[in-house]
């Protein structure tokens, strides 16, 4: 039977992962979630905002894609918050060059010297807006996606079906999976119905808009009956592509279903599935056209009737519930009295503080607080970028060998100003008396150790040892298994081979075996590890230095 | 989905509220789908046809491909249908039949899997379920197909070339080397006169021929009317050979059924078993010649069952009482205890020819031998398939 299925090659789904079409949807589900919110705010502010759909659409494709990525096997360690944080950076970066562009125009040396003074006034409305929408986009792109990535057939599920093991029942291969895919599906169903609710009564207000009068009172209006035309194509978007999606997903639980019961599945029913869905809606969607429409009714007024009438009667009698509690409530009327005018007028008060001509003189340039608040958010946003473009591999050749350098650089100054402060350090403490046991360096302590478990003295010496190596030029990329290391140490340090296996293997026994590690084993490892930083400490290592 | 009505109220309310014509347009679409989706999923699985085709008797050995069509009788497709049918697991040749297809408006399919009679036996093939639903999974629907249909099994047959079985049935058509039975159809001769000849054995025209007087030779035969009695009572088997044994037990019979139809006999089939068809224990059908008959039988020992039912003892008198003089009982049986042994003799103090056949391997069949032997009941020990070969070659010697 498992021939007439789909190969899974290496375990994975990649067929159903990689599928472009559901991306897209994905996308444009997302995007035309913000076209009715979008509206809304065109009505209330002046802004121009015509280019937030396209720039929805782009995040939360980008967003889809990153997501699909990120589920790939060889993506699992760059799973991580650094990577997503990276994103919104990316995100928030676009959507105020393109409000720069499309809308506002670009900023003029006055304004960067405003912003350079207060930081805050970078902030728009505008921005602010656009940002939260764009990231809501990208935010619901993700999560879709998410949810389609858990309807894939999983790896676990592969493997139960291809073992042959005799006695092996197919539980034994199987992971535990918090959410069924029914529940999947119901939750991706809910979300999209409930949001739908939510952006039908956004584009029954998109018609909203406030002016204020002469005496400064904010009046609400409707100023057009009819929606705006990118109102309507996100509405029916986000319908059709939900529906289309709905169908999606229906087929990926039928699908996991029957790959679990073993069922033969012919190739026709994927082939027609989403042809048969899409044709269903065009009829549905002709059909819903020759129908009445809500305007030619009577039903609507009938319906106003009857929730005025609702309301009025919920008027009354909240009218007479706080009657009530207001009589009850009279008998105790002296303790809500105020208390005497003087005290308040003593509080109104404002009062000045001139400083003083010192206090005058030393203040600092008020554009430094400006200036530090802008240089910690590029290096935050710059290094979250970095991070981000560099697990795309957008930053190979001269971006990425330059970074390198710097990387390099830095880490050289780091481990010299580390290195010096470990010697004033010891110098100090061999001036207090304090003595230290031969051949131990600075970095652990073996009375710190020996207050540790085995396992855990063991684990550390390890770290030490990796730490050590990173320092001296030869890091641990994350990917790197530690016997995959210990070849690498074996490459630069030749003559430490036989300790750096020893520590290897002792780790190894520390960190993934239950049985329990004897003090013999961590001293064992002790002296290995001894052996193995004096090695360190040897000039003529490092030939090759690995760079992830 | 459960909550999608209330959320298209919810949305209707919108509608009529905010008046515009797109509110209502949403509606509509999503009702539509809903609606839509859940008046086809019903719709489909009612008008669907299944029809199964498979032959329904195999002889052991044979195998046969159950054919299963499928037909959408509506004018709207199928995007899905799943059937599933778990065919008699000792005869399913690869594994379940469990498919998934789709089918264009009034378009068929067809499923098909192989059985292989591995085992006689009857076995109901079906039901089969079917379950199809929507594309949006608003609605599932499922219906089985109620029709099953049985597929029989025939026992085994050994093909027996000569079995030695005595009948005390004169003016049959077995050649019998008992000369109390000579058949006046079959003149195999003359010879001379002898004091004592009838005179109705003179053969006038060989007389005249030779000139001295001329008896004609007759060849005796017998008609070896026969009644294969087969013992399935559970208690008679030792409790590890019981199922192996009970179905040699209906290897042998079948076999001699079918040898006996071969030779033109007549054979009836008494047995105290379980008839599954019919639930009934202790059932005979009389003897009757003729390979119709012998369908018959065959039909009836693949339906048969080792079961807890009246011991042989008990019950061969009773079922034995209509038989004609000069009948041979051939009693296939586990053991040739001395109760059975002695309802043996009765039998032959009735005038009928019983034949003991012991079906389980026996360590003291010397015993069951003698014992027969002072009864007058011939004992046969047939425990394997070597040991019905030496019995065709006439190596197993009765004891009479």
């Amino acid at each position: 039977m498992s021939s007439r299925h789909r190969s899974f090659a290496n375990f994975h789904d990649t067929g159903w992962r990689t599928g472009v079409f559901r991306a897209l949807l994905i996308a444009v589900l997302a995007a035309s979630a913000v076209a009715a919110p979008a509206a809304i705010l065109r009505g209330l502010t002046p802004w121009r905002m015509g280019y937030l759909l396209p720039l929805a659409f782009l995040a939360a494709l980008i967003g889809v894609f990153d997501t699909v990525r990120l589920g790939r096997p060889d993506w699992r360690d760059r799973r991580g918050l650094l990577f997503r944080l990276g994103e919104v950076v990316l995100m928030l970066m676009l959507a105020q060059i393109v409000i720069w562009f499309a809308a506002t125009g670009l900023p003029s040396t006055v304004e960067v010297g405003v912003w350079l003074r207060h930081p805050g006034t970078f902030l728009t409305g505008q921005s602010v807006a656009t940002g939260l929408l764009v990231l809501g986009a990208w935010g619901l792109a993700v999560q879709a996606s998410r949810d389609f990535l858990d309807l894939a057939i999983q790896p676990d599920e592969v493997a139960a079906r291809s073992s042959h093991a005799w006695g092996d029942t197919r539980s034994q291969w199987r992971v535990f999976r918090p959410l069924g895919r029914d529940e999947i599906v119901g939750r991706f169903a809910q979300r999209w119905v409930w949001g739908g609710v939510v952006l039908v009564i956004m584009a029954a207000l998109s018609g909203l808009s406030v002016t204020q009068d002469v005496a400064g009172i904010l009046r609400f209006s409707f100023s057009q009956l009819r929606m705006l035309p990118d109102v309507v194509v996100g509405l029916l978007c986000y319908f059709l592509a939900g529906l289309l999606l709905l169908s999606d997903a229906r087929l990926a639980v039928l699908r996991g279903q029957w790959y679990n019961e073993d069922v033969e599945i012919a190739p026709g029913v994927m082939r027609h599935w989403h042809m048969t869905s899409f044709l269903m809606m065009l009829a549905v969607a002709g059909v819903a056209l020759l129908l009445p429409l809500g305007s030619t009714r009577g039903l609507g007024q009938a319906l106003e009737w009857v929730i005025a009438l609702s309301m009025r009667i919920a008027m009354i009698l909240l009218f007479l519930l706080s009657l009530l509690i207001s009589l009850l409530l009279y008998p105790l009327r002296f303790l809500l009295q105020p208390g005497g005018s003087e005290s308040i007028g003593a509080l109104s008060r404002p009062t000045f503080d001139l400083p003083t001509q010192t206090e005058a003189a030393n203040r600092l340039p008020d554009w430094l607080g400006g200036v530090v608040l802008w240089g910690m958010v590029l290096l935050v946003g710059g290094y979250l970028l970095v991070v981000y473009l560099r697990t795309h591999g957008r930053l190979h050749g001269f971006g990425d060998s330059w970074l390198f350098r710097l990387h390099l650089w830095w880490r050289g100054r780091r481990s010299r100003f580390e290195q010096t402060a470990r010697q004033q350090v010891a110098a100090l403490r061999a001036r207090r008396g304090r003595s230290r046991r031969d051949g131990v360096p600075p970095a652990i302590r073996l009375g710190r150790l020996g207050e540790r478990l085995p396992r855990e003295q063991v684990r550390r010496l390890y770290l030490e040892a990796v730490r050590r190596a990173g320092e001296r030029g030869l890091q641990r990329p994350p990917h790197r298994t530690p016997l995959e290391f210990g070849e690498d140490l074996d490459a630069n340090w030749p003559d430490a081979e036989p300790d750096v296996q020893v520590l290897t293997r002792a780790f190894m026994d520390a960190r993934y075996t239950a049985r329990d590690i004897a003090p013999v084993e961590a001293q064992r490892a002790q002296s290995a590890w001894q052996r193995l930083v004096e090695a360190l400490r040897r000039p003529g290592g490092h030939n090759t230095v690995h760079r992830s | 989905m459960s909550e999608l009505p209330i959320i298209l109220l919810l949305l209707l309310v919108v509608a009529l509220l905010a008046r515009m014509d797109l509110i209502f347009y949403v509606v509509y679409v999503l009702a539509g789908t809903y609606a839509l989706s859940r008046w086809w999923a019903g719709r489909g699985a009612a008008r669907l046809r299944v029809h199964r085709r498979f032959t329904d008797h195999l002889f052991a050995g044979e195998s046969t491909d159950v054919e299963i069509e499928i037909v959408n009788a509506s004018w709207w497709p199928v995007p899905w249908l799943r059937y599933e049918e778990a065919p008699p697991s000792v005869l399913i040749a690869g594994s379940a039949l469990r498919q998934v297809i789709s089918l264009r408006p009034k378009a068929s399919a067809h499923l098909s899997y192989r059985l292989v009679g591995q085992h006689r036996g009857y076995y109901q093939v079906g039901p089969g379920l079917l379950s199809t639903g929507d594309v949006f999974g608003f609605a599932e629907s499922g219906g089985t197909l109620v029709e099953q249909r049985l597929l029989i099994v025939y026992p085994r047959v050994i093909p027996l070339a000569y079995v030695e079985l005595s009948s005390h049935s004169p003016l049959g058509t077995i050649k019998s080397p008992q000369r109390i039975f000579p058949d006046p159809t079959r003149v195999v001769g003359v010879r001379d006169y002898r004091s004592g000849d009838p005179i109705r054995a003179i053969d006038w025209k060989s007389t005249a021929r030779v000139g001295s007087l001329q008896v004609k030779r007759l060849e005796s035969a017998v008609s070896l009317t026969a009644v294969i009695f087969v013992n399935l009572d559970a208690a008679a088997y030792s409790r590890h050979l019981r199922v192996a044994a009970s179905e040699w037990a209906i290897v042998v019979a079948a076999s001699l059924a079918n040898y006996l139809v071969g030779q033109r006999q007549a054979v009836g089939l008494v047995s105290n078993g379980l008839d599954r068809l019919t639930a009934a224990r202790c059932w005979s059908i009389p003897p009757r010649p003729g390979r119709e008959h012998l369908m018959k039988l065959l039909e009836l020992l693949a339906r048969v069952q080792l079961t807890e039912t009246t011991a042989l003892a008990d019950w061969l008198p009773i079922a034995a009482a209509g038989l004609p003089w000069g009948t041979t009982v051939i009693a296939v049986t586990p053991s040739g205890d001395e109760t059975a042994c002695t309802a043996l003799h009765r039998l032959r103090r009735a005038g009928l020819n019983p034949v003991l056949v012991i079906v389980e391997p026996h360590g003291q069949f010397g015993v069951i031998e003698e014992r027969g032997r002072r009864l007058g009941v011939q004992a046969y020990l047939v425990a394997d398939e070597s040991d019905l070969k030496h019995w065709q070659a006439g190596r197993l010697a009765p004891v009479a």
